[in-house]
């Protein structure tokens, strides 16, 4: 059987018209002679009804000084999905297609027990063949499937974290050996950029799993990782496509399929803090135990750190900026003691002035001997713009180029990054838009295929 | 006799799976998604690592004026960090001569040590598991060595360091995730 799964994001279900273009797409490729599994996401976007954080939302507001249960937080998302599976199975019938609607946990997608963010531990697709077989299109709710550990009777409903819709469709993909898996959104394919800061950015043909992983990682929202992981490893044809026209698209593919020196675009993330902290003034044989103390205390709270930047006198790392509170919170007046022939305590400081608790904690702390400060500097309002390459990064000059096309434009460079695949650039968050598009004419982008 | 898929359209569906032999592999035969956090440590050699000295109230421009001379002299950089008294970054253990002539002829001030290695420690959709990047770190700077360098990607990070650092980082991983290859 020739398997094509199709699935469609959140913009692609959003009104009748985008779901009619959808399942259009879904028939076509029936009378292709293929068997559409289709993988929905959750019907639009934050603020809309059946959107996933709306439906957080509604529960967030039972009590805002409670937390719902993460088992609780899961079924409520979940209906998103069961919503839109249920009416795009509808809409496909009553336009002479017949289709079931099937759970994640019913086309066989089995999890581990960790609600929210849940990793495939394998899949039986029997009930999708099955349905297959007897001429049906399924419509998979993405982003769950089910955990049969719980203890109770029946399985337990997990989601899969952040794009996990996508994984779902890869993950089914490579269960099934499908032909192809098809992610549809409402643009053309892997962009050189952010078409609402570039908008002559081009499509990309062709980009490998690492390239657009990369890329989903310095903040585009094309495909996420664990799909490009699990189409890598599976060897499945994965394409990006639009919903809205019949553009071919981008095909992700493995590296050796695409040699070459090359960019492959602009990227950029959301709002970042950056914070940053001397340590010349710490003594020289505390440096160390500082810095694996801070970090200690950031994977205590579960803090995602970009642009982490170590050295023998300094750390630097940048947060979201939504997270910027809880960081501050969780590092002022951190007291870091350490012992020694010389014991010393440091106090540590993580606003430009001194707040109440820093200055109760240096009063109580002072007859305790030495307290040293550490006192961070904080630039609030800044992002990374990155260039996303293969095999072209470690070329001399790179850096230089990137650094001269936005400094002598204006825009300070506060900071970098690179990896084998990307180099990113701390800069002010007024300047972005400038910067994408300084970036992508700067290296050609607009003649990218 | 041939199925009609469209006798169930109208009524209530009823899927009997009756037939589960397929060409597809048994779930468990398939492992989809590598586990959550580390699951590989790596460890590249031949590098230096070189910082340069500028003055600590030098402009932007002073900066790309010395990038400028590295560029002219073909050597390839990478993990550039700003300080506040110049810049630092790494360099291919084997130009590492030409950088030490580059630097001094164009008169900066700088210190070039080589036989730096870059610990990679793999983990698979860093992004999305909160504190792991941290994690890592935390761990292999209390294990006792010196992070020289940072770098990160979407499934790596990547720690320049002494060979002895590299090597008993290598172990102390290995000792806290007895899963991980190496």
């Amino acid at each position: 059987m020739k398997y094509r799964v199709m699935k469609f994001g959140g913009t692609s279900v959003r009104t009748p018209e985008a779901r009619m273009q959808a399942a259009l797409k879904v028939i076509s490729a029936r009378e292709q002679g293929y068997h559409p599994i289709v993988v929905v996401s959750a019907i639009g976007r934050r603020g809309e009804p059946y959107a996933t954080d709306t439906l957080l939302q509604v529960l967030g507001e039972v009590d805002r000084t409670v937390d719902p249960e993460p088992r609780e937080a899961d079924l409520m998302m979940a209906c998103g999905e069961i919503i839109s599976a249920v009416i795009f199975a509808t809409l496909l019938k009553s336009l002479g297609c017949p289709s079931i609607s099937l759970r994640g946990g019913q086309a066989g997608i089995r999890t581990d027990g960790v609600y929210g963010n849940a990793r495939i531990l394998g899949i039986n697709p029997t009930g999708v063949v099955e349905a297959c077989k007897r001429g049906y299109v399924p419509v998979v709710c993405g982003f769950q499937g089910v955990w049969t550990g719980g203890g109770l009777p029946g399985a337990e409903l997990t989601t899969l974290g952040r794009g996990g819709s996508d994984t779902s469709a890869s993950a089914l993909g490579a269960a099934l050996r499908a032909e192809s898996v098809e992610i549809y959104t409402d643009v053309d394919g892997v962009k050189t950029a952010d078409p609402d800061f570039v908008p002559s950015a081009p499509t990309l043909r062709r980009v490998t799993y690492d390239e657009v992983a990369e890329i989903a990682h310095l903040g585009a929202k094309v495909l996420h990782p664990r799909a490009a992981e699990i189409a890598m490893k599976f060897d499945i044809p994965l394409w990006v496509k639009s919903t809205f026209s019949d553009n071919p698209g981008t095909e992700i593919v493995p590296s050796r399929e695409l040699p070459g020196r090359r960019v492959t675009g602009v990227t950029h993330t959301g709002k970042l803090v950056y914070l940053q902290v001397d340590l010349n003034d710490a003594r020289q044989e505390h440096r160390r135990d500082l810095q694996a103390r801070i970090y200690e205390a950031l994977a205590r709270y579960q803090v995602n750190v970009f642009m982490t930047n170590l050295g023998p006198t300094s750390i630097g790392f940048a947060v979201g900026r939504e997270l910027y509170p809880e960081v501050q919170d969780m590092l002022d007046a951190l007291v870091l003691p350490m012992p020694g022939n010389e014991p010393t305590v440091y106090l540590v400081q993580s606003t430009r002035d001194e707040t109440k608790a820093f200055e109760t904690q240096k009063q109580l702390l002072a007859p305790l001997g030495e307290v040293r400060e550490l006192k961070f500097t904080v630039n609030e309002a800044c992002t990374m713009v990155s260039l996303v390459a293969y095999d072209f990064l470690q070329q001399p000059g790179v850096f230089l180029q990137v650094l001269n096309t936005l400094e002598s434009n204006g825009i300070p460079v506060l900071q970098t990054n690179d990896s084998d695949y990307s180099l990113s650039c701390l800069i002010p968050e007024s300047e972005l838009r400038r910067a994408v598009q300084l970036l992508h004419e700067a290296f050609s982008l607009s003649l990218a295929t | 006799m041939a199925h009609d898929p469209t006798e169930h359209v109208s009524g209530p569906f009823r899927l009997e799976v009756t037939n589960t032999q397929t060409d597809i592999p048994a779930p468990d035969e398939t492992a989809f998604e590598k586990g959550r956090g580390l699951n590989q440590i790596e460890i590249r050699r031949g590098f230096a690592s070189a910082r340069v000295e500028l003055d600590a109230d030098a402009n932007p421009s002073t900066r790309l004026v010395a990038l400028k001379a590295l560029s002219k002299a073909a050597i390839s950089i990478d993990f550039l960090k700003f300080t506040h008294d110049g810049f630092s970054f790494v360099v291919a253990e084997s130009d590492s001569q030409r950088l030490i002539d580059c630097l001094t002829a164009n008169n900066y001030g700088h210190e070039v040590i080589t036989d730096r290695c870059v610990l990679m420690a793999h983990a698979v959709n860093m992004r999305d598991e909160e504190g792991m990047v941290s994690r890592i770190v935390s761990d292999v700077i209390a294990s006792g060595v010196s992070i020289e360098h940072m770098g990160e990607m979407h499934d790596r990070l990547l720690m320049l360091m002494s060979r002895e650092d590299a090597e008993h980082a290598v172990n102390r991983l290995r000792e806290l995730h007895p899963e991980v290859t190496a």
